[in-house]
């Protein structure tokens, strides 16, 4: 199997699937959303973190390695789930490599951690 | 001598990069977004879809002149990519281009009637028939 079995949307193709504007759009809509909540920034709208798998986490957590590395990780893994049907579903091995990429990624970790402090109390 | 590639990614290798390249447009990283597309592309250099994924990277980094160019090279490739012609009519949507963005948007329209591209298409021209540049 090869790149040319990608077909655009429109043409039945496997690769980028139909639903290809529909994930888009909501990607764009999630990550707008939790930036407006970022950017709105009053203690109040950082009380409800965009991500769910920050809902019991606390930002001392953060000063903790280990928490902070479970923390990171739980929150790529949910932006990987949110838009893993981008390109057709992933395995569960080709997802935990996509986490595994993003989360050792020194900028893009560097942002994680900085949306996390903002964003959690 | 010919020289032959010695890198044969598998489309589920090329859909973790483009999984990855998302990402980090969603997050801004452009740049990042913009050197894994154009690996991509690199080892594609027929395929149509780095090329839109890297318009829409520099569509959302504001850069509409370079999206623009993306798009148009991803419709050499593939003339008939409905995906392509409705990122290109947006495009020209938000460059005040509304004949040119008609244009585009019914070809992705007639490409992909029942379609996702389509209905992208379809929103893109009852928004380009409201609004007003004046």
């Amino acid at each position: 199997m090869d790149i040319h079995d990608i077909k655009p949307p429109g043409t039945n193709g496997s690769f980028v699937g139909a639903d290809y504007e529909n994930v888009e759009t909501k990607r764009s809509q999630d990550f707008a959303a939790t930036k407006d909540k970022v950017q709105a920034s009053g203690p109040e709208a950082t009380s409800t973190p965009g991500l769910s798998s920050l809902a019991n986490c606390s930002k001392a957590a953060l000063d903790d390695p280990q928490k902070l590395e479970g923390i990171v990780r739980a929150s790529v893994s949910e932006l990987v789930e949110q838009g893993q049907n981008v390109t057709g579903p992933l395995t569960p091995a080709q997802k935990q490599n996509l986490v595994d990429f993003l989360s050792e990624d020194p900028t893009f970790r560097r942002q994680v951690e900085s949306y996390l402090r903002k964003a959690l109390v | 001598m010919t020289v032959k590639w010695a890198v044969h990614p598998s489309s589920e290798e090329a859909a973790f990069l483009l999984e990855a390249a998302i990402i980090y447009r969603e997050a801004r990283n452009f740049q990042a977004a913009r050197d894994i597309l154009e690996g991509v592309r690199t080892l594609f250099p027929k395929h149509e879809v780095p090329e839109i994924l890297l318009g829409t990277v520099e569509f959302q980094a504001g850069n509409f002149d370079a999206a623009e160019a993306h798009y148009q090279k991803a419709l050499e490739l593939n003339p008939r990519s409905a995906y392509a012609h409705a990122h290109l009519g947006e495009t020209f949507l938000f460059r005040k281009d509304k004949e040119g963005a008609r244009k585009h948007l019914k070809n992705s329209v007639a490409l992909d009637p029942l379609g996702e591209y389509g209905k992208m298409a379809r929103k893109l021209m009852e928004l380009t028939d409201k609004v007003n540049f004046a």
